[in-house]
């Protein structure tokens, strides 16, 4: 049991794919502009990541190795392209802020990542598991980074406007620089925690 | 060596059965979504129709009829293939009569590239309103211009007596629109794109108003 | 020699519980080392050089004063408190060296606010003087291990962040009568807008390069008058702060480069003087441009660093959607620094071999 549960929240903070691992960074970076887009980039990227990752799971064994590449991307970008296609019918809104992001991620290293160094060697139960926790894991990243974003460079949490008239947006914030330096701090802090849990382990 | 041959085969095998149930998948989703994509595509572009069209009393706009429908299209420069195209939606009331026109204009002079503008005015060429279905200005700068702020200066505005819309750079000069204080090139975009588009309506008026007439026509005829 | 080569080696890694005995060893090695860094010798010489830059930024500053007023002296006194104060933060958050006395933290302070319109609300100071130290120069490990120039790092940051205030400039007045808050915009707006919206520039011709030279137009604070920036100028070279090549080879490429475009076709483009008068050109060349932490170490460095610097700055003024490219020019050469030292530095005696195989 406690090798499920070290397999789903493994994502969430300890080897957190954004911060920790540093996989994904194009996305994040470039749509992470606002809370809602952050929620939705999350979430269409775990959705992907979990899939793929069961399905790749699933036939791990008749992909002969040499081809695993190409049969891993296929199963991938199919899945994107749904995710793509679902969006553009029923939520136009997001579909339309996320834009080009979306096909890219079958570019996103972190479900490559997935595909090779977990769900091509794992059953297909601990796949899923990985899946949901690191998908999870990059959505709170995200969440973290557009939270932070949206509120000094729009003065707004997901749309609400938080401050008065008086208040000016920091723009810098959620242009493209903005979301280096967020990530840089955010980083940071994330690394400082880390090595004083190791330290007190120690 | 003479063994390499089978994994090769295999190789070939699987990755081709891989990619026919993927492209079965993507085709059966695509299929699927077509119709709700369509309609959200069409839905779109009614909904800054309807935003910029006069709304009556209760908030509703005042016509009946589904402008996309009897769209026409012009070429701004006809001598030009690869010319811009401006859009008139027609609106057309409960009587039958024409009471206005969404145009669709793209002007190629903003900040950060093309800004695309729905932009509602009455039969006689006064504007209504004006919705912003594209653009990519610097945020909290061009974007202002987005804003009612800005854009609340051109409601109401009419051009029928064959002036332009001057802008200036602040109240001092005398002028229709005051552009935003750090962004000119936006303010004047907009304002431009505005001009041609109602200044196009206004000398081709008799011709579009035909044109809609025939589209109507034509459509009660199949009917 | 090994110990030697020892103490080197752990210097990047310079905890703040260093004792003084290895602090002084580090210091002795340095000129042995060769690096992008300033050259100092000796630690007395910091307060020494920052004090002069101080003294010569006062004719810019005074100028500064004189046509916009009180919102000059508003603006200069709290970028600068607040560079004081974030330097220290910055210091203590972080664990960097560095004394908050050697005027380090007041040189960056003062040439941020002339970099900034006289027109900037107190908050817009604060936030300039907070990431001009901590984002610009004690994230990098405080006082000469910062690529980048801060003051034109925060510049370019709030510039970004928030473009209307930071583009909002009074018109010149002077300070004996009333200065009021009437924006104008700088020369080089007027000429960007009419080259982006008409493709001329007669309004931008009208402007006098006069008032350009002196200063009665409107601009950031310190920016304004090339007489007075031309002064300090002076000042540095006459005190071997810095070296003729950067400012000169600076101005001169943009005065070339522009001129060439005048005499194509005159009526699009405007003439070089212009160019080097009525932009933060001169303000960027003489004070930015030869910061010593982030500029080459040598003659044929300067002259590429100036070289660049002007083929940029004339790139984005001409054609691209900024009417200033000045700071921007030199933001990127600094990232460049480190390369051209690395190629124009001269081989020492085989040195670089030692420490490449230690």
């Amino acid at each position: 049991m406690t090798k499920y549960w070290s397999e789903l929240t493994k994502g969430i903070v300890r080897e957190n794919p954004l911060l920790v691992l540093l996989l994904g960074l194009c996305p994040s970076l470039a749509v992470t502009t606002s809370v809602q887009n952050g929620i939705g980039m999350g979430l269409a990227a775990t959705f992907v990541l979990v899939c793929s990752n069961v399905v790749i799971s699933m036939i791990r064994n008749i992909i002969p190795p040499k081809v695993r590449i190409p049969a891993f991307i296929v199963v991938i970008a199919s899945f994107v392209t749904i995710v793509d296609l679902v969006l553009h019918a029923y939520m136009y809104d997001l579909w339309k802020s996320l834009g080009l992001f979306i096909p890219l991620i079958v570019v996103n290293c972190i479900i490559l990542g997935r595909a090779e160094a977990f769900a091509s060697r794992n059953s297909v139960f601990l796949s899923f598991l990985d899946g949901i926790g690191m998908g999870l894991g990059f959505t709170f990243a995200l969440i973290l980074l557009s939270s932070i974003r949206e509120i000094l460079g729009n003065g707004s949490f997901a749309g609400i406007k938080l401050f008065g008239e008086s208040f000016e947006p920091a723009v810098l914030m959620i242009l493209p620089p903005g979301a280096f330096i967020t990530l840089g701090f955010i980083v940071a802090g994330v690394n400082k925690l880390n090595s004083r849990k190791k330290k007190e382990g120690e | 060596m003479g063994k390499a041959k089978p994994p090769v085969a295999k190789n070939i095998i699987v990755l081709t059965l891989i990619t026919i149930i993927a492209g079965l998948a993507l085709a059966l989703t695509y299929n699927f979504t077509k119709p709700a994509i369509d309609e959200a595509e069409r839905a779109n572009i009614l909904k800054s129709i309807k935003f910029v069209f006069q709304k009556d009393s209760e908030g509703n706009p005042v016509y009946v009829n589904a402008p996309d429908a009897q769209k026409i299209e012009y070429k701004l420069n006809p001598d030009d293939p690869a010319s811009r195209v401006i859009e008139f939606y027609p609106g057309i009331n409960a009587n039958n009569e024409i009471v206005g026109y969404a145009i669709k204009n793209i002007s190629g002079i903003g900040f950060g590239g093309d800004i695309g503008f729905m932009i509602g005015i009455d039969i006689d060429g006064k504007i209504n309103d004006i919705y912003i279905l594209s653009m990519a200005e610097t945020p909290g700068l061009g974007t202002k211009i987005d804003e009612p702020g800005f854009k609340g200066q051109f409601p109401g505005k009419s051009m029928a007596t064959g002036a332009t819309l001057e802008i200036t750079k602040d109240n001092s000069q005398s002028g229709d629109i005051v552009a935003i204080t750090g962004a000119t090139i936006s303010s004047r975009a907009m304002t431009t794109c505005v001009n041609q588009a109602v200044k196009y309506y206004l000398a081709h008026k008799d011709e579009i108003i035909t044109a809609t007439k025939e589209k109507i026509n034509a459509e009660g005829g199949q009917k | 020699m090994p110990e030697e080569k020892k103490q080197v080696s752990t210097k990047p890694a310079a905890a703040p519980e260093k004792t003084q005995e290895t602090e002084e060893k580090a210091i002795a090695l340095k000129p042995l080392r060769f690096s992008a860094a300033p050259h100092l010798r000796d630690a007395d010489n910091v307060p020494k050089i920052m004090w002069d830059v101080v003294i010569a930024t006062l004719p810019a500053v005074l100028a500064g004063v004189y046509f916009f007023g009180f919102y000059a002296v508003k603006v200069l006194l709290i970028t600068t408190i607040s560079a004081l104060f974030f330097d220290w933060a910055g210091m203590k958050l972080l664990g960097n060296r560095g004394s908050l006395f050697d005027g380090s933290a007041v040189v960056t302070g003062v040439l941020l606010a002339m970099n900034l319109p006289s027109s900037a609300p107190w908050w817009l100071c604060v936030v300039g003087g907070a990431i001009a130290m901590i984002l610009g120069k004690q994230c990098y490990g405080g006082l000469g291990n910062n690529l980048f120039n801060p003051a034109l790092v925060s510049r370019v940051a709030l510039l970004i962040a928030w473009p209307s205030a930071m583009t909002t400039f009074y018109k010149a007045g002077n300070i004996f009568s009333q200065v009021t808050a009437v924006s104008e915009p700088t020369p080089m707006g007027v000429m960007k807008v009419e080259m982006m919206s008409n493709g001329t520039v007669i309004a931008a011709k009208g402007i006098s390069i006069w008032d350009m030279f002196v200063g009665n137009i409107g601009g950031s604070l310190g920016e304004v008058s090339g007489l007075a920036l031309v002064i300090g100028g002076v000042y540095l070279l006459l005190r071997k702060r810095i070296t003729w090549h950067i400012p000169v080879i600076y101005v001169g490429t943009v005065f070339l480069m522009t001129g060439i475009f005048y005499l194509i076709n005159p009526d699009k483009y405007i003439n070089p003087v212009f160019h080097v008068v009525g932009g933060g050109l001169l303000l960027g060349a003489i004070f930015m441009a030869t910061d010593m932490v982030t500029t080459p170490v040598t003659k044929s460095g300067m002259i590429i660093f100036g070289i660049g610097c002007g083929v940029i700055a004339v790139i984005i003024r001409l054609f691209g959607s900024y009417p200033e490219g000045v700071s921007f020019s030199i933001l990127f050469m600094n990232a460049l620094t480190p390369l051209i030292d690395k190629v124009t530095i001269p081989k020492p005696f085989g040195a670089i071999k030692e420490v490449a195989n230690g």
